[in-house]
């Protein structure tokens, strides 16, 4: 078991809190903000929150108060306002650290907390979890406040709107690959993640067949937990650290190999993992891990997917787009590879949806706690989509996934979305 | 403070979901680009005009301000609560009513964010030119308050210019139309032009009238640098001389070009010590000519690089820099005193150099960037006023600045209004008689002084 990460430091989130104050109130990511352009709201933007952040801060504003977690948590982190923030300002982390800071765990319900801290950074306690459903169970999160923005990620069946909910899988990924023998000489680490182990394991195995394919012998630590980003996205103190010091504990043993994750929410929280840590030894360990770690599109670009001659043609798609995951074209700086990847894929014509970067409207619990807005901000998606006359949508994160799932279904669009690698893993034979 | 019972009745015009009095929502409309903090006792979200109307007629009754609210992008504190009351925010009255593409006109409502209006006008092959930097973001509304206009005024006049009729509500509550749907017309005084730049102070505008123009074949932008200020003031002067009117002609100094320079690398040698970003448009022949011409005169007075964006993706990038100088200036020190002075055209390189003066006089940090097209600079004095004594001795700036801006023919305010940050100047410019007047037009309009009150004129009129 690693040991305790260290304790919430309030002097350095006083340093990130007090950035707020850097904010001018010029508007101009008013502009950008997904959430703001649907609902015209200040207290959806950057803008109002900081403002809000600053005054919390400076005591003005009672930090327990149950409309300032409210307001923190219209937020999808998606970081359009830090991008274009002329005083570079980063919104989206200090927002992150204002659920931190403001969500006293005392608000949490006791299941929720007890999930958190007890069942998700242990992988085996997980498996049992699943198992039996309880983590799914509508009785556990029925008391989760929508304001605290405390909700997985995870389709619910307690929905009351009729949601489209994707089956969990009978066997999770990882137990299943756990039962094969390991390579003796790898030259990846694969990281699954929490959706593509219990809800698309296909994916996972698409990603297998694809490195395969290219001859790259890989890895997957069985130790492995879930990224923490939704516990670091709503601001749960502490949980977030303990899923890092597993997953580094985990990979520790294949260094210095890639670390390849194909959701591009998890590639770029495993890449910030040593922000986390103050402390030295795990910031060093953390460092260590995160300089490994490349999202999936990012990996195969590099080791050359796309130059091979022999791929066959895929008639699954006629036009198809590729949606820019928040997490990968902000976060990490990654545009080109996909595009190259899927321009390199025969039969299909590759086309742009758009100038503008939107947002799905995932944005981790968002659209749990937010489904209406997270749906309109789909629609704007949506529209520039149809535009294009596309047929098929490629992602590359597993929460842009369920969002487009979801919201074509809700919109009955005869469009579909496919993971990055259900594309590739259909240029050559599997 | 409002009474229970204001607040019930308002509730009851705009609906329950339609007004916050939390105080965690107020924060959130206690600010505008001036960046000075003051809470409202309410933030009401009305649908129509019907509302507001009703809004204004208990605010008579009741006695209380009511202040409109755009996008709060403002640089003169024009929405903010200074004395309290209601602020109400145009966010619902977001729809573009017609575009007619027979008429070249439009009508649209007060909260549709200008950039926004642009693009659905560009689609139809026509053209809305004012574009305030803060045009991604700011409201047509506000734009009308404040007369707001960009480097296009050069060329093509600022929002005053487009708008040929208004629909606006009293601060008495009635709703009246001004102007006309035609391209003329001259029947009885101008109440458009009246309400256009009068700040949100005369009636809150609730649907507008413009008219629009052909967009222009094609556009071509020009980023020559200088290695002195004083060679690019002169290049100013001469392309307006040269009888070339360029549809933008911008100008950034040492200083905001670094600032602008961490948010978004130009590149730009380190000796570079100011900027001139000039558009051109209309047919491809005259553009290709006309930029020929320019490049020369930039290259004649001076300038030691001049480049021509390659396609359209570089200029855009190239005029998204310029839009980002103002905010980006708080890296320097964290007080904006912000001045958008005016000058004749061929009195630039003279202000300029007067401002450095007092600039190196007070030992202040000030920089300069702006429309040198038209002879509006904006004079950014950054000061930390936690520092005692720096807030004084940039007011003392300030005035000296004023003083050799109207000695030089000049005007304070191109275009960002007075609010609450000029109005102790105002007299500076204006005779007794002209604000007695201006006072005088306050009052008819309403009498209760309840409609944004406290702005332009310094405390009650
Ligand atoms: C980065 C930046 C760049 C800028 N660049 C420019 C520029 O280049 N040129 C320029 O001119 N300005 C500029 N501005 C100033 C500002 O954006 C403009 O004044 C703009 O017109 C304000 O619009 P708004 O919607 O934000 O209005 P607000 O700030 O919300 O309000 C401005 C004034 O208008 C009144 N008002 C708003 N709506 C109505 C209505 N419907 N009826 C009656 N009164 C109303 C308000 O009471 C207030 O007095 C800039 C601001 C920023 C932050
Ligand atoms: S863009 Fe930056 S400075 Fe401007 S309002 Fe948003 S966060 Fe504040
Ligand atoms: S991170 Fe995204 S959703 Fe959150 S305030 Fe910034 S732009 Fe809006």
């Amino acid at each position: 078991m690693p040991p305790e990460s260290k304790t919430f430091n309030p002097d350095s989130t006083d340093n990130l809190l007090a950035e707020a104050s850097h904010c001018v109130k010029c508007g101009r990511c008013l502009s950008v903000c997904p959430v703001f352009r649907e609902t015209g709201r200040e207290t959806e933007a950057a803008r109002g929150k900081l403002s809000l952040i600053e005054s919390a801060s400076a005591e003005e504003i009672k930090t327990s108060s149950k409309r300032l977690k409210e307001i923190v948590s219209f937020c999808l982190l998606c970081g359009a306002c830090a991008e274009i923030c002329p005083n570079l300002v980063p919104g989206d982390a200090i927002i992150q650290k204002a659920r931190e800071t403001f969500n006293s765990k005392d608000n949490l319900s006791l299941p929720f907390k007890l999930t958190l801290s007890h069942i998700l950074p242990f992988p085996a306690r997980m498996n049992g979890v699943h198992k039996a459903g309880i983590i799914f169970h509508p009785l556990l999160l029925k008391k989760v406040p929508s304001e605290s923005g405390l909700n997985w990620r995870f389709p619910f069946p307690h929905d009351k709107k009729h949601r489209l909910i994707p089956e969990l899988t009978d066997e999770p990924f990882l137990k299943k690959y756990s039962l094969k023998k390991p390579p003796s000489n790898p030259s990846a680490a694969l990281f699954v993640g929490c959706v593509s182990n219990y809800v698309y394991p296909a994916i996972a195995e698409a990603v297998l067949d694809i490195l395969q394919h290219l001859e790259i012998s890989v890895f997957i630590p069985p130790e492995q937990a879930c990224c923490g980003l939704v516990a670091f996205g709503t601001g749960i103190t502490g949980i977030d650290r303990k899923l890092a010091q597993k997953n580094i504990a985990a990979f520790e043993s294949t260094d210095p190999i890639p670390i390849v994750a194909f959701c591009s929410s998890c590639s770029s929280h495993l890449k910030n993992y040593s922000e986390l840590f103050e402390e030295k030894e795990w910031r060093e360990r953390a460092l260590k891990f995160s300089q490994r770690v490349k999202d999936f599109s990012e990996f195969l670009f590099d080791a050359g997917f796309q130059n091979q001659s022999d791929l066959k043609p895929v008639d699954s798609s006629r036009r198809l787009t590729f949606h820019d995951p928040c997490h990968l074209r902000r976060k990490q700086g990654i545009f080109d590879q996909p595009r190259q990847l899927l321009k390199s894929v025969k039969g299909v014509k590759f086309v742009e949806t758009g100038e503008e970067n939107l947002c799905c409207g995932s944005g981790g619990s968002f659209n749990l706690s937010h489904y209406d807005i997270s749906l309109k901000i789909f629609k704007r998606r949506l529209r520039s989509i149809e535009k294009a006359d596309v047929d098929t949508v490629v992602t590359s994160c597993m929460g842009c996934l369920l969002q487009f799932l979801d919201g074509l279904y809700q919109e009955n669009k005869a469009i579909r979305v496919k993971h990055l690698a259900e594309i590739l893993g259909e240029t050559f034979p599997r | 403070m409002l009474k229970k019972k204001v607040i019930s009745k308002l509730a009851k015009i705009v609906g329950q979901d339609n007004i916050s009095t939390s105080q965690e929502d107020l924060v959130c409309y206690s600010y505008d680009a001036v960046n000075k903090k003051f809470l409202p006792d309410a933030v009401i979200f009305p649908a129509d005009s019907g509302e507001i109307s009703a809004v204004l007629k208990l605010a008579n009754k009741e006695q209380f301000p009511v202040i409109p609210r755009g996008a709060g992008t403002g640089f003169s504190g024009g929405t903010l609560p200074i004395w309290g009351g209601v602020v109400l925010v145009t966010s619902r009255l977001n729809q573009i009513i017609e575009i007619d593409t027979d008429n070249l006109t439009a009508v649209v409502e007060p909260g549709v964010v200008c950039g926004e209006f642009q693009k659905e006008v560009e689609k139809e092959g026509l053209y809305y030119p004012p574009d305030p930097a803060s045009l991604a973001f700011s409201t047509l509304g506000g734009n009308v308050a404040e007369c707001a206009g960009g480097p296009h005024a050069l060329k093509y006049g600022v929002t005053r210019d487009y708008v040929t009729g208004l629909e606006a509500v009293l601060p008495t509550g009635e709703i009246f139309t001004t102007g006309v749907k035609t391209m003329k017309g001259v029947v009885g005084y101008d109440l458009t032009r009246l309400i256009v730049g009068s700040e949100g102070t005369l009636a809150i505008v609730t649907r507008i009238y413009l008219r629009l123009i052909p967009k222009p074949e094609t556009t071509l932008t020009i980023m020559a640098i200088f290695k002195n200020i004083e060679a690019a003031t002169r290049t100013v002067a001469s392309i307006i001389k040269g009888k070339t009117v360029p549809s933008k002609l911008e100008f950034m100094d040492q200083e905001s070009i670094k600032c602008v320079e961490t948010y978004h690398n130009l590149n730009l040698p380190s000796d570079t010590k100011a900027l001139l970003l000039i558009e051109l448009d209309g047919d491809l022949i005259t553009v290709e000519r006309q930029a020929d011409s320019v490049e020369e005169i930039c290259r004649e007075q001076g300038s030691f690089r001049v480049d021509r964006a390659r396609n359209s993706q570089e200029a855009e990038s190239l005029w998204e820099v310029r839009q980002a100088i103002s905010p980006s200036l708080a890296q320097l020190n964290p007080t904006k005193i912000n001045e958008d002075i005016v000058v004749p055209r061929s009195k630039i390189p003279y202000i300029i150099n007067q401002i450095e003066k007092i600039k190196n006089n007070y030992q202040l940090q000030i920089v300069s960037f702006g429309h040198a097209g038209d002879g509006n600079i904006h004079v950014n004095i950054m000061i930390d006023d936690k520092i005692p004594g720096e807030k004084e001795k940039a007011d003392k700036a300030t005035k000296e600045i004023f003083q050799e801006v109207l000695e030089a023919g000049g005007t304070l305010s191109g275009e960002h209004g007075i609010g609450i940050t000029k109005a102790s100047y105002l007299a500076m410019e204006l005779p007794e008689k002209e604000i007695e007047l201006m006072k005088k037009i306050k009052r008819v309009f309403d009498p209760n002084e309840i409609l944004n009150p406290g702005k332009i004129f310094y405390g009650k009129v």
